[in-house]
Formats: C-alpha cells, structure tokens, sequence
C-alpha cells in the first residue's frame, strides 16, 4: 500500500549535525542546511499526489536558567547531603515532595514548615526504563521508583540501583542515597534496597519474556555504549 | 427530561493522521475545516461560525504559539474571536466543554471547536521532552521520569493489586490495531499479533513499544450549534447530552490511588448525571488510550466493569468491533495515532461517524448513544462527553 512518506530526496545542501552546539556563539538562527524533497500527502492513504516542501536544519538550543522557587529548600538541602520535606502545623500532612502551602482544602493554603526526613522509605510503584532520557539511555535497564518516605503522607519518584530489576517490588523497604558529587536536582537522589528484596509473581513465561526483554536492553546499552 | 440535547453537532471533519512531514500544523487543520465544511453545504462558513476554540498542546514543536487566531486564519475564519485551549492531551476535550458553554450561554450560536497538533518533525527525544512539560516541573521532570514511564508505574500497581497481566495490555494493542486497519485516515493501519505486541522492545517495562500510543500529526474539528438550530444545516444531528470535566493533582506522586484516575471518575459522574444515563446505556466509546494501561483503566473509571476487571473485559472481546461495547473503533491513540492536542475532538469525530451512520468498514449498527474520554498528561484533567444521534 501506498504510504504517506518516506521522503525522497530530490536536492540537498548537507548540515554538520554539530553546528547547533556554536550556535550560541555564533549568536545565529540562519539555517545550516536544506534539502528539497517530495512526498505523498492527501486526505487519506487513497488519494495521496506527490508534493514537493523545502526543510531546512535550523540550530536551536540555549541554557536554561530556572530557580525551584519556595521548595528550593529540598534541592538545597540535596546539595549538603541532606533530606527535608514540608509538615503542615494546621492538619499534619507531611509532604516529600515538599509544598510550600498545605493542599488540604481545610487549611485554606496554609504555610507549611521544613522538616528534616529519614533516609528510609518503601517502594509505592515500580518501572524499569528501557527508554530512558539520552543522558541516562547507558544506565538501562534503569529502575524507576515512586518511594513513600517513613512519616510522609506522598511519594518521591526516583531511581534505584544495587537491585536486580527482576527483583524490584512494591512494599520494598529501601534506603534513600545523596549522591556524593550533588548537581542540584532530583538525579542526586537514588534509592537502594534495605532488606532482602522478593520478587513479583510471574509465571514461568512471563519470567522468561522478562529476562530475554533485559537481555535485549543490556545488549543495546553494550552496542551503543560499548562495554563498561 | 431524560438525555436533553446540550448542544448539536453538524459536522465533523479530520485531517490525514500520519506522519505528515513538510507540512504545518495550520495546513493540517485546513485540512479537517475543509471536510468539515464538505459535509455539510447548508453551512455559511464565514457568515454562521461565531466563534473557534482550539486545543493545542505545544508551540515548541513548530516553533509557532498564539494557535487560535492562526487556525482561524487558515480555516478561512478571519475576525472571529479564536482562543487556544491547552490541557496537554485533553486541550481539544477542554476546548469542546468551553465550546459547549460559549453556545449554552447564549454568545455564540454557531461554534467551531477542534484541535491540533504537529510533532513527526522533531526526534523522539524532542517529543518526549515536550511532552514531559505536562509533568510536574521540579519533581517529576529531570529526574529520568517520562510519559511512558509515569503510565508504567500506573501498570505495575493495577498488576500487583488486581492480577492484571501484560497479555491483558498486549490485547488492547491487538484490538485496536485491528480496528485502525479498517480506518483510512488512521497512522498506522495494520493488524498485529498478540505475539508481535508481547514480543516488542519494552520502552518502560512492563509497557512495551506496542502499549505506547504513536507520535503522530493531525487535526481534527466539530461544528457544534443550540439544538434548535441543528435542522437549519442537517437532517441527521449528532446532541451532546452530557458533558463532565474534573481536574487533579499535577504530580503522580500525591495521588491516593494509581490504578485510577480520579479526574476521569468525576468527569464520568458528572457527564452522567447530566445525560440522565447509566454506564449501561453506552453503545460505543472513544477512550484516551495513551498507554493500553490507561484503555484497561478507563473502562472501570467509566463503568464499563468493576474496578480490576477492566482486563478480562477487554480479553473477552466485549470492547472489540462486535462486543457488547466496542471501544475505540477508530484504532484509538494506538493506532490511529495520537496529535495530542487534536485528540479530543478527533474522538468525537468518531462518534460522530458512528452515530450518523458514516463509519464504513467499522460501522457500529444501531449505534444510538456514545461517549468520549479524554485525558490530560497523567491524569491531572479529564473530560468526558456523552453523544446521542439526533
Ligand atoms: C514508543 C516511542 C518512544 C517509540 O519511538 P522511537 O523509539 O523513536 O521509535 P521510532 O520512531 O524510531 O520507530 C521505530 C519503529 O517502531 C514503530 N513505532 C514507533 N512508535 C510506535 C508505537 N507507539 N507503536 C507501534 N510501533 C511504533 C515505527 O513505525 C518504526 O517502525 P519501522 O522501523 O517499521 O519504520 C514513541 O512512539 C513514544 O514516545 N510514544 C508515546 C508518545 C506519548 O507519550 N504520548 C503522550 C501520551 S500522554
Ligand atoms: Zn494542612
């Protein structure tokens, strides 16, 4: 069947993939490269006509600079190796992560103040990525977490190492880690396991798909990244 | 009086979904306005439309913000009042519920509502990061989480509390594939096996690349009028007769319960309460199918089943073409892709073909009442809307 797509190349001036990285220097959005090409397009896959469009390779990027307004206080307290979560006085809720204003609508937005937390909590979710943000893409498989700090009444989501992901479950009892190097974001957090974990019923096949399903993710990391 | 028509919709129209690369988003939506004023000529375009509301995710894809009064532009709409609407993928579900209220207050009595968004153009990275914008901010983004990965932690609680199982997910994939194979404006039009579903590369275990909706291009509109004008332009109308949208937290991490949304549950209460109707008096549903994970969690938040069945509901077929209640017969964001800011209307342009008869090969018979679920990021908007054939 016809499809809309892929594109043909009918004439093309060739972009350095690089370039955008000079682009701030430069202080230039003109375009690095071009290429004319044609495709299909149409109402539906029955009457699609070849039509011909310009695309051009236009850098773009910039620093981002960005404060993390009233819970600054957590990222802070990450950066001297510490834990903090806010309580509210009026109802109690303890938040991790913080608020600065309690959401129970009895308390009418109340300020709430910082607590310093224990670094323990249980696994509340689980996920194991396998398509991870590129930054993180030589970690995987990377277990995601949703963890509910002891005595908070929310979940922090972070990730989790020194686990086998087969082995990860919900109810884990876990340990919560400051990186050593704090950057000053949520990356600087990582849990770890604080008992033998156990884990989750599968069925023989199931057990099967999902160890042959890790396999093929180590075995992308390895291709791409080469071996550690 | 029982299901009191709101409002009436008298055309529809949809662009090719697709990866629809050269073109821009504006060119799309022409597209859909120009189906939509084809089927029906008794319409005066510029003369009858009053106002347009459009749902719009994202100007970081094309680079192009102030989306209201350029769709206007290029559904040849000059001078109307146009807004943009954005609830990540349920903007174009907000903007039929603020449709609904411009032509219920008596402002507008002609509206055009629909939805749009362009995303093939950028790298899978781009997307995703755009997409995490509807996210929470400082603890849910630059932390590694993605879309994929905040539905995969709704999946592993509905696993360990009910039994669901990856099979379960893997049939909604199956069945929605099969029922975009029969819609020829759908992105990817073909069948799979449960083998190929269960087999694919795992993007957030346990949701596996056929769990995942598509990142796709597309527009979709409605033209919606007050009931007692709907005659004027067509003979056979389409009421929306209830109407719900509720909101939730922003972050995943405060919510009492992660194998449901509580957003949709009252959207679905209300919407209910409005049409006077029962979960029982639905013939056809288009749900926001994101994730198959999300498809299992929408029947039970709509009361299609009880909560933890929403699994065995779709692997007994009842959701499938021929079921007691066929969902997403359009393919779903599974398969017919999901421009997330034109999703909304894009359900209910389905049941818009599905009420006046118009569904082709994955015609519905008898379809008299059917609903739209659509959901916003994880879960923190949902609208619901119930449609009865006029
Ligand atoms: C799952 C996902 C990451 C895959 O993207 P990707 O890794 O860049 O995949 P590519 O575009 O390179 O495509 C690779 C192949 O998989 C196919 N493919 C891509 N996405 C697919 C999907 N969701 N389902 C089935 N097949 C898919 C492509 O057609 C392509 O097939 P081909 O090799 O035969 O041409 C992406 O589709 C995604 O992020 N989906 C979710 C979108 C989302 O989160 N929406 C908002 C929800 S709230
Ligand atoms: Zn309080």
């Amino acid at each position: 069947m016809k499809q809309p797509g892929p594109e043909k190349v009918l004439k093309q001036l060739p972009h350095d993939e690089k370039c955008w990285e000079e682009w701030e220097r430069k202080g230039g959005w003109r375009p690095e490269g071009w290429k004319i090409v044609e495709m299909n397009d149409g109402p539906t896959l029955n009457d699609l006509k070849p039509e011909k469009f310009l695309i051009v390779h236009r850098p773009h990027g910039s620093m981002f600079h960005h404060s993390y307004g009233k819970v600054s206080q957590f990222f802070i307290g990450l950066l001297e190796g510490k834990l903090y979560g806010t309580k509210c006085s009026k109802c109690g809720l303890v938040y991790c992560p913080p608020r600065a204003h309690c959401f129970n609508p009895k308390c009418r937005l109340v300020e709430t103040k910082w607590v310093e937390l224990p670094k323990r909590g249980e696994v509340h979710s689980y996920t194991i990525m396998a398509i991870a943000w590129p930054s993180m893409a030589h970690l995987q498989p990377l277990v995601g977490v949703m963890v509910r700090i002891e005595g908070t009444n929310t979940c922090l989501p972070m990730t989790m190492r020194d686990i086998d992901p087969e082995k990860v479950n919900i109810g884990l009892k876990v340990n919560i880690n400051i990186s050593k190097q704090p950057k000053g974001d949520l990356l600087d957090v990582y849990a770890t396991p604080a008992e033998e974990p156990v884990a989750p019923k599968r069925s023989p096949e199931e057990l099967k798909r999902f160890r042959e399903d890790m396999e093929k993710t180590r075995a992308w990391v390895k291709k791409t990244f080469g071996p550690k | 009086m029982k299901d009191k028509p709101l409002v009436s919709l008298i055309s529809a129209g949809l662009s090719k979904f697709g990866k629809l690369e050269g073109l821009y988003a504006r060119e799309i939506f022409a597209e859909a306005a120009k189906e939509a004023y084809e089927r029906c000529p008794k319409l005066d375009p510029k003369k009858d439309i009053k106002a347009l509301y459009v749902g719009h995710m994202g100007e970081s894809y094309e680079h192009q913000g102030h989306t209201g009064a350029t769709m206007a532009d290029w559904a040849g709409l000059l001078h109307i009042p146009a807004t943009r609407t954005e609830a990540a993928c349920a903007s174009s579900g907000a903007a039929l519920r603020t449709a609904l209220q411009a032509v219920l207050s008596g402002l507008s009595d002609v509206v055009m509502v629909g939805g749009v968004e362009k995303m093939t153009h950028r790298s899978t990275a781009d997307v995703t990061e755009y997409l995490a914008m509807a996210s929470d901010f400082p603890f849910e983004q630059w932390q590694g989480m993605t879309f994929p990965g905040l539905y995969a932690l709704m999946a592993t609680a509905h696993m360990h509390e009910y039994g669901t199982t990856e099979k379960d997910m893997a049939t909604v994939a199956v069945k929605n594939h099969y029922h975009g194979s029969l819609n020829p404006k759908a992105h990817m039009q073909k069948e799979i096996t449960l083998e190929t579903a269960m087999t694919s590369r795992v993007v957030a275990w346990p949701l596996k690349l056929y769990d995942c909706s598509l990142i796709t291009d597309g527009a979709s509109c409605l033209i919606l009028t007050k009931p007692e004008l709907a005659s004027k332009f067509t003979d056979t109308p389409v009421h929306i007769v209830g109407s719900g949208q509720a909101s939730d937290t922003i972050g995943l991490y405060e919510r009492e319960s992660l194998t449901s949304l509580a957003a949709a549950k009252l959207a679905a209460k209300q919407a209910y309460e409005m049409a006077d109707m029962k979960p029982e008096d639905i013939n056809i549903a288009e749900v926001h199918d994101c994730f198959t994970i999300a498809e299992i969690i929408a029947y039970e938040d709509l009361g299609f089943c009880k909560a933890g069945e929403g699994g065995k509901l779709a692997e007994e077929g009842e959701t499938r073409l021929g079921g007691r209640i066929p969902v997403n017969t359009s393919g779903g964001l599974k398969s017919k892709g999901h421009p997330v800011g034109a999703t909304g209307t894009a359900q209910a342009y389905e049941i818009f073909l599905q009420l006046t008869g118009q569904a082709e090969r994955r015609q519905v018979k008898d379809a008299e009442i059917g609903l739209t679920h659509n959901v916003g990021g994880s879960g923190a908007t949902a609208t619901v809307h119930i449609y009865r054939r006029g």
